[in-house]
């Protein structure tokens, strides 16, 4: 199997940032599909989901399915060298490793084990979100870094006119309003309001995803699961969907 | 002082080793250390022979000039000489936080200047090999001056009795170094945190990997560095926790909410385990009177977090020491928690003693039998009935690992099998 990316830096956010939540995971690589990677957490509040397209790819070289077994922690010191115009061929010839190439000014190549782990069976999620914000990346992560510097619980609240972010400890309260005017969303689709609150952790953790996305839309109802969905280049789709924090 | 008051919630965060307050010498420590004066049995002043423990401390103040204090008890010769800084044995037989300090202003430090990149030179007079020995070193130190009667504190460091100058220190036994310590000292390729890790395993406890890092006896030959025993201390207690939970994280939950409590030198401790992957918030009460609330009018409250990722708000050689004990507990067991931990300090805990205490009282908390409860609800009253601080059920509602565990859904119930 042989697979070649455009961007080695893909890569290197999205992996670093499952690498915070995840230990080691299954990546499935089907001849008709592309990539994919979904896993939970140990106490299941939260769901990835990283789809690379079979066209996302300049190579796709694959025969059969192949799953390869992946230290997160492992592959992102790797893929932390990724440079700035390097591409990022990843093959796999056995079922004992893996090798990771930047295509640069040289070719740099990395081999390491492939994991015996098993990936877990997750089922889709069947939720209907009554509220869903399109905004630009950009904005998301600042949004992220200021409710950070308050409190550990992130509030979203959405009516058809605003979204709001709140936090509030003992330290302060934070606020951040995104109207229609401001300009800053690029679609707003709620029905009534909807409010729900969620552990801000996993969204700081996975903050750095976005770094490589173009627009972030967040989807939830009132006192149910978020989902983050990352729109990156080349149809490739990073999301996580989160349990709320119910009182 | 000038008749300025410093804020005991600065003291309680900073416990005379941050310098939060921005004075260069903690004031309250200084304080401490003139209280309690004392008298020595040495009948030459200028000649101090005995057995060391050993107690070897580096110091801090100076990097990378530091001062090493070579600890040793006048005219106390032999096994009897290691009553004077024994932790494990003082704790297990409960003794007085008197007859510790009395223990601890009895031994005088000869000590002399070092650089933290010149190990080879401590190495080669034998001190850094007298500083892990399993059994007291005779020892001889030849002092500039007479030491000066004054008992020094710290709050991670056990209390450090009369110092003055060396000239020249000299071992005059062979110290007895585990096997496994000298196969790593001569070992130059082995990286310090795996050498740690390593006497961690075969000598089951901290307390000799901590000297050994502090007298630079491990690590790549050119990375070996002298370090201050405060910093090894609690670089130390992370660096196996961190290993210790590599393993516990793949282990299954515990399933029911179990709280342990013990408490000793007027340290109050509840250790709350709950079904979950590990985190950990720990919460300390300091009433008045305490070492670092003497200025206080009510309870000084403190926490410190540890999230899922490792992140913990503060560096605190405090929680370090009783997030070991949890992780071995757990490790141990093969089981995952989270952890929720009350410490209760009153005003018996008057002079501080070091980190030491808390890592072996929550070790002596965690193999006792739990009480086990079905619901977190439950067990934070439990605990509330086990201390002393009035507001302790409001505060133990108020955590955030609290707020976590009893409100955070999971997604099985989102998800259709």
């Amino acid at each position: 199997m042989q697979l070649e990316f455009f961007d080695a830096r893909i890569w290197r956010y999205l992996v670093s940032a499952i690498s915070k939540v995840i230990e080691e995971g299954v990546f499935i690589v089907s001849p008709n599909e592309g990539m994919r990677f979904r896993a939970m957490d140990p106490s299941h509040v939260i769901l990835l989901d990283m789809y690379f397209p079979k066209d996302s790819f300049e190579t796709f070289d694959v025969g059969e399915e192949v799953r390869i077994g992946i230290n997160f922690e492992d592959l992102a010191k790797v893929l932390r060298r990724a440079k700035k115009e390097d591409r990022l061929i990843l093959e796999s010839k056995d079922s004992t490793s893996f090798s990771i190439t930047f295509k640069g000014k040289g070719e740099r190549t990395f081999t390491l084990p492939v994991l015996d782990i098993v990936a877990e069976e997750i089922p889709e999620p069947q939720l209907e979100f009554k509220a869903s914000i399109k905004i630009m990346s950009d904005i998301y992560r600042d949004t992220i870094k200021d409710v950070e510097l308050i409190g550990d619980i992130v509030k979203f609240i959405a009516s058809s006119e605003e979204f709001k972010i709140a936090s509030s400890s003992e330290f302060g309260e934070a606020e951040i309003i995104y109207s229609r005017e401001s300009g800053s969303i690029i679609d707003l689709e709620v029905e009534d309001v909807q409010e729900a609150s969620y552990t801000l952790e996993y969204f700081t953790d996975l903050s750095g995803a976005a770094r490589v996305a173009d627009t972030i839309t967040i989807r939830f109802s009132t006192d149910m699961p978020a989902e983050v969905i990352h729109e990156i280049p080349q149809g490739v789709v990073f999301k996580f969907l989160v349990a709320p924090r119910v009182e | 002082m000038g008749g300025r008051r410093l804020p005991p919630q600065l003291c309680t965060r900073c416990k005379g080793y941050k310098k939060l307050c921005g004075l260069t010498i903690c004031p309250i420590l200084e304080r401490f250390r003139t209280q309690v004066s004392i008298t020595t049995s040495m009948r030459d002043l200028s000649l101090l022979d005995g057995a060391t423990p050993p107690n070897i401390i580096v110091g801090e103040q100076g990097y990378p000039h530091v001062s090493l204090l070579y600890g040793i008890p006048p005219g106390i010769h032999g096994d009897q000489a290691r009553k004077f800084n024994d932790p494990k044995e003082w704790h297990r037989r409960r003794i007085s936080l008197n007859t510790i300090l009395r223990l601890r202003s009895s031994i005088v430090s000869a000590t002399i200047r070092v650089r933290v990149d010149e190990p080879e030179a401590l190495y080669n007079k034998e001190l850094s090999l007298a500083a892990v020995s399993e059994k007291p070193v005779e020892s001889e130190a030849s002092l500039e001056r007479p030491p000066s009667m004054k008992l020094r504190f710290d709050g991670l460091l056990i209390p450090q009795g009369p110092n003055a100058k060396a000239r020249e220190i000299r071992v005059s036994s062979n110290p007895s170094l585990p096997r496994q310590l000298e196969k790593l000292i001569w070992d130059y390729d082995v990286k310090a945190s795996d050498a740690i890790w390593e006497l961690y395993l075969t000598t089951n406890d901290v307390y000799i990997a901590t000297n050994a890092l502090s007298l630079g006896l491990l690590g790549q030959r050119k990375m070996r560095r002298i370090v201050p025993t405060r910093w090894a201390i609690t670089a130390v207690d992370d660096i196996v926790a961190k290993r210790l939970l590599a393993k516990v994280k793949r282990y299954d939950t515990i399933n029911e909410v179990e709280v342990y409590h013990a408490s000793y030198l007027g340290n109050i401790f509840t250790i709350i385990l709950a079904p979950g992957s590990f985190e950990a918030e720990m919460v300390e009460i300091w009433h008045p009177l305490t070492p670092w609330t003497q200025t206080a009018y009510e309870p000084i409250i403190y926490t410190i977090r540890e999230t899922p990722t490792a992140r913990i708000t503060t560096m605190d050689g405090g929680y370090m020491a009783t997030r070991l004990a949890i992780v071995e507990h757990l490790y141990r067991r093969k089981r995952q928690a989270k952890a929720i931990i009350v410490r209760e300090i009153t005003r018996d805990y008057y002079a501080p003693v070091g980190n030491w205490h808390i890592r072996e009282t929550s070790r002596q908390a965690l193999v006792e039998t739990p009480t086990r409860f079905q619901n977190l609800v439950d067990a934070l009253k439990y605990t509330s009935s086990l201390h002393r601080f009035k507001g302790l059920p409001r505060l133990l509602e108020s955590l955030n690992l609290t707020h976590k565990i009893l409100y955070e859904r999971s997604l099985d119930e989102y998800l259709k099998r």
